[in-house]
């Protein structure tokens, strides 16, 4: 059998294409927008998510500060 | 695929556009039914909805859509066993050896239709190996990706498969075509 009649090399050139009915094509790509608009509206943040994430970046430095403050007000009140 | 992780409305058109067809053969061939590969194909784009965002950007697309759509199709399977009140149903879905195939009509020619027969006489792993390499093209990377297999046993399945798609296409040629048999009714 040549390549020409392979039936696997007929398989790809003959077997007929299939597509989805047009109405319900539309109807899917609609589906699939809708479920992309509620995917990025969840992904979008509240304000409670950006507080959280804004004290996640503060968090260090703040209790840092606190430690450095309270250590030096101890120092003065030692050498006072 | 930075669009499609960033939700870009018109890079999922262009997907959507460019693998519909593609995903909706694949379905249909493997279930034997359209309405079960609308519903499948449908889930299969409402995941890439959800889960673009956290697909890495070396993501091969075509690879993970089919593997989706599998996996998907899988699913339904088992369900559909389980389910015992639709047994006899999905006893008649099941492919029997040359009874005309759903996609028949669809040939363009008597080839085509023989082709549709036989191959709708296989067991569905020899139609899922044989629509991914020969069907849709995919490299034998993706289709073993696609099909949880290595290398070596995707090379095994698919010349199995192929040995299988002659042989029923040799018992096809001696059954009558559905229109044959139409004529004839």
């Amino acid at each position: 059998m040549s390549d020409e009649t392979e039936p696997i090399d007929l398989l790809a050139r003959q077997l007929g294409t299939l597509d989805v009915d047009p109405e319900r094509a539309e109807i899917i790509r609609a589906r699939m927008h809708d479920a992309l608009d509620r995917q990025i509206a969840r992904s979008r943040p509240g304000w409670r998510r950006t507080l959280r994430r804004a004290y996640r970046q503060v968090e260090l430095g703040a209790v840092g500060a606190l430690a450095v403050s309270y250590f030096v007000w101890v120092v003065q009140i030692v050498l006072r | 695929m930075a669009r499609l992780r960033r939700g870009d409305a018109t890079a999922f058109d262009v997907v959507y556009d460019r693998f519909r067809a593609r995903l909706f053969g694949f379905l249909a061939r493997l279930s034997g039914r359209r309405e079960i590969a609308e519903d499948l194909l449908q889930e299969t784009f409402m995941r890439l909805a959800v889960r673009a965002g956290d697909l890495s950007p070396d993501t091969r697309l075509a690879a993970w859509l089919f593997t989706v759509a599998r996996n998907l199709h899988l699913s339904y399977r088992r369900s559909a066993i389980l389910d015992a009140e639709r047994l006899d149903q999905l006893a008649l879905a099941t492919p029997e050896a040359f009874a005309p195939s759903p996609f028949e009509s669809t040939a363009a020619s008597e080839l085509g239709a023989r082709l549709e027969r036989a191959f709708a006489a296989l067991g569905e792993r020899d139609r899922e190996v044989l629509l991914l390499v020969a069907v849709e093209r995919l490299d034998h990377a993706d289709a073993a990706a696609v099909l949880e297999l290595s290398a070596d046993a995707l090379r095994q399945r698919l010349s199995r498969a192929r040995a299988r798609l002659e042989e029923a296409l040799v018992l096809a040629e001696r059954s009558p075509s559905a229109d044959h048999r139409r004529r004839r009714s």
